[in-house]
Order: C-alpha cells, then structure tokens, then sequence
C-alpha cells in the first residue's frame, strides 16, 4: 500500500478532515436532542403510568439517547432523596433505551447506554432496599455492557454499583475486589476524579468490614484524587469517614484534629444531617477521649435531632452510644429512661421488624440492669449492617 | 487534558481535539495498516459516539485513542481467529 510508504500524518490527514465534517453534521441533531431531552422527560412524567410504556413504544419521538442520559442524570439525583422516584426514572430509562435505534445511533453505543440504564436501575433498586432485584438489573447491566463491546468506563460504574450491592449484602472482600478491578480502569482512563471516588468507596467498605487503618489510608488516598468542586459533599463525607476511622483505630487525638480543620467544611456546606453527623462525630471521640459530659451533650444533641428528621437508624445508632456513656457514668436510671423512649419512637420510624427487635433486647436488658458494653457493640453492629440488608435476621444470642 | 466541561461539543472543540492527537492518530492507523476510507469510518464513528458521551467523559483525548486503538485491536483479534482456506 503506498499509503504506509509516504508520512502518516500526510496520509491521513484529508481522512481525518472528512470524518471531522462528517461529524460537524451530525452535531446539530445532537444538540437539538439535547434541548428537547428535558420537555420530553416532563410529559413522559405527566403521563400516568399505566400508559408510559405505551407511548413510549409508539412515539418514536422519545425514543432519544440524550432523553435516556437525562432520566440517569436525575434518577441519580434522587437516589438518597427518594430511592422509588429514582427506580422509577431508571425504569423508564431502561423503556426507552429497548427502543434506541441500532441503525442510527450504532450498536455498540445503544448497547452501552443499555448497559448504563440497566447498572442505574439496580443501584436505584439497592438503595430502595430490594436487593434481589438490584441483583436481576446488574445482572442485565453486564450482558449488555458485553454486547457494546465492553466499553471499560461503562465495566467500572457496573463494578462500582456491583460494590455496593455487595457491600449491602455484607459480602465485604467480593465488594473490596470488585472495586480494585474498579480502581486501575479509571487510573489508565485518567479519570482521576472517579478513581479517587472508588478509593472512598474501597475505604466504607474496609471500614464496614473493621479494617480501619487500611480504610483511613485508603480513603486519605482518595482524598488527594477527587475533584473538590465537582463533588463538595463526597469532600465531607470521605473527611468524615476518614476522621471516624481513625477514632476507631484508637488514634483519638489525631481524629480530633482533623475533626476542627474539617469543622469548617461542614458548616460551609451547611446541611442539617451533615451537623448532625458532626455532632455525633464529637460525641465519641470525647467519649473515647473520657470526655463523658462533654460526650452526652453531643450525643444527646445528634440523637434528638435525628429523631425530629425521622432518621430512624441514625438516631437508634446514636442512642446506642449515649447508652455507652451512661454505662460508664454508671447512670442506670438514664440507660433505662433512654430504653424506654427509644422502642416507641422506633416504631413509627424506618426502622424495620428485625431491627426493632433488637432494639427490644436493648429495653428488656436495661430493665433487668443487665447491659453491657458487649451488648451495645453488638447491637449497634448488627444496626450498622441491618439498615443496608433489611433481611438480615437479627440473633439474640451470639 | 480535559477540554471544555459544556455537554455540548462545538464543531471547534472537534476540531481541536483531533488537531492536537493527529499524529498519534496517525501513527496507529499506519501501524495497523488501515485504508484511508477505514480512517476516516472509524474517527467518525469515534467522534459521533464521544459526542453523544461528552459530558460524562473527562480526558477526551485518552478515551479517543483508546476507543480507536481498542477497536483496531477486537478487528484484528477477529482477523487472526477466521478460518483459512487453505
């Protein structure tokens, strides 16, 4: 071929000029998809939905790429605000992706953008707490990611959410390699700002399963990587996790420290939960410190204010660790006063039937002044795992 | 070396990004001996589908190399499994 004889760049240059002008026309479609994505998500969402799928089959008009990232983008939105809205807009993004156009679009992109809508769809359905059905969507999401042709950006948002399924089930090392499969891909895309986020995700989960001095140096990792601007609130919450973990390693000064240099940061941010957080942060550090009073000021603080916002195993969680304080303080009438307030407010809060039942145990030991340290720890540990598998079973005896 | 973060792609932004990566471009279509016409389908698919994926996609320049030197690779992987007559 003379082509490979003369320069490269040469040689291809008048190639790369038409694919360059081909694609300039291409562009305003793109652009005119992007601006009609938003009125079509609103009259989909004014539908009943009864009738979606319908219209969604028969007017071609939705079937749309940048409609589809659009409904993604704001399922995303919604996950921890309200994870049914989010099922419901990944649903809807899975509807119409089945309809892209393969001739028009290219299989490789609808099939990945498949892939996504499923992977969106089983995290929706994580964070709503069907887990089962998280696991169907994943699933999906992997067979289609296959026929796009692997897209490798596409393979670590599915391993990610694949993590955090697994972290739900309490399958912590399968959680902890899937995300170091995670990890590299974003590393050889230069995505650093994703790469560090997994590192955060690695860390939860180190931290979940124990291992807390490998989660804080992991998460501190992390932390060097993200993007400050893109994602303030992942800034706060890796901090904050960072600040736990290393409380919990028995490094209660450092945590301390940390914790006033990060004080800022959440004030700036300035969400009612994140205060909270913070508060009840101080309050076991203080205690662990031996700070007790300065401990049931911050605890009791947290606790009330979760309890006003409905935050069920936050503030079961939080009471926990008052009761601890109280057990130190020797405080018996307290431990009981706090046992008796907690089981009625629980039950009328997101707190399931198990979970309840273990909070039950708490009250009839704090009856009977038979609480223990040991105890609290293993009731506040099964909280821990229960709020994100509510089919674990809780064991009353060890 | 990321680009601008709008989630719209501009004819100019194209043309930046190609202009900046087209020796390397070229380089590895003369590597793997590719046509011109082949050229000119792949970058063209490559950046109609980067277009659709701009705004979820950072370093467009790594992810535009990596899509075409990954589909040369599955083409040729494709290649060297066929059957030969013999």
């Amino acid at each position: 071929m003379s082509e490979r004889k003369s320069d490269p760049e040469e040689t291809y240059k008048p190639a790369l000029d038409t694919a360059l002008e081909k694609t300039g026309e291409r562009l305003q479609e793109i652009h005119r998809e992007i601006e009609s994505a938003a009125g079509l998500l609103e009259e989909l969402a004014a539908t009943p939905e009864p009738e979606r799928p319908e219209r969604i089959r028969t007017e071609v008009r939705f079937h749309a790429l940048k409609l589809c990232d659009l409904l993604l983008k704001r399922s995303r939105e919604s996950w921890f605000r309200d994870p049914a809205r989010a099922v419901e807009l990944a649903r809807m993004a899975t509807e119409i992706a089945d309809w892209l156009d393969a001739g028009y679009y290219g299989e490789s992109l609808v099939e990945d953008e498949r892939a996504l809508a499923w992977a969106y769809l089983g995290n929706a359905y994580r964070i709503a707490s069907d887990l089962r059905s998280a696991e169907e969507a994943l699933l999906r999401a992997e067979e289609h990611q296959k026929k796009a042709g692997e897209d490798a950006l596409t393979g670590a948002q599915i391993l990610s959410f694949l993590a955090s399924l697994r972290t739900s089930q309490g399958r912590f090392d399968e959680a902890a390699e899937l995300l170091d499969q995670a990890i590299p891909i974003y590393r050889e895309a230069r995505e650093r700002h994703l790469e560090g986020k997994a590192m955060i995700q690695k860390g939860a989960v180190l931290g979940y399963a124990g291992r807390y001095r490998e989660a804080a140096r992991i998460v501190r990792r992390g932390l060097s990587r993200i993007d400050l601007l893109e994602e303030p609130h992942l800034l706060v919450a890796a901090r904050h996790n960072l600040i736990w973990y290393l409380n919990e390693s028995g490094r209660h000064a450092e945590a301390l420290d940390h914790l006033q240099t990060t004080r800022a940061l959440y004030l700036e941010l300035g969400e009612q939960t994140h205060l909270l957080r913070l508060r009840w942060l101080e309050g076991r550090i203080a205690r662990d410190l031996g700070r007790l009073d300065q401990a049931e000021t911050a605890l009791r603080e947290a606790s009330g204010g979760f309890i006003a916002r409905g935050i069920g195993f936050d503030a079961a969680m939080v009471s926990l660790d008052l009761a601890t304080v109280y057990l130190r303080q020797g405080k018996t009438d307290d431990i009981k006063r706090l046992a008796a307030e907690m089981v009625p407010v629980f039950e009328s809060r997101d707190v399931h039937q198990e979970a309840l039942a273990a909070l039950l145990l708490f009250r009839q030991a704090a009856d009977a002044e038979e609480v223990t340290l040991g105890l609290l720890e293993r009731i506040s540990d099964y909280l821990q795992r229960a709020r994100r598998n509510p089919e674990l079973p809780f064991h009353a005896e060890e | 070396m990321n680009m601008s973060s709008s989630g719209k792609p501009t004819r100019d932004d194209l043309r930046r990004l190609v202009d900046r990566l087209q020796p390397k471009i070229a380089r590895l279509f003369k590597h793997y001996g590719v046509s011109t016409a082949e050229a000119e389908r792949r970058v063209a698919a490559a950046l109609i589908r980067l277009s659709y994926q701009w705004d979820r996609v950072r370093d467009r320049e790594v992810w535009l190399l990596t899509e075409l030197k990954d589909g040369l690779s599955v083409s040729r992987e494709v290649i060297s499994k066929e059957p030969r007559d013999e």
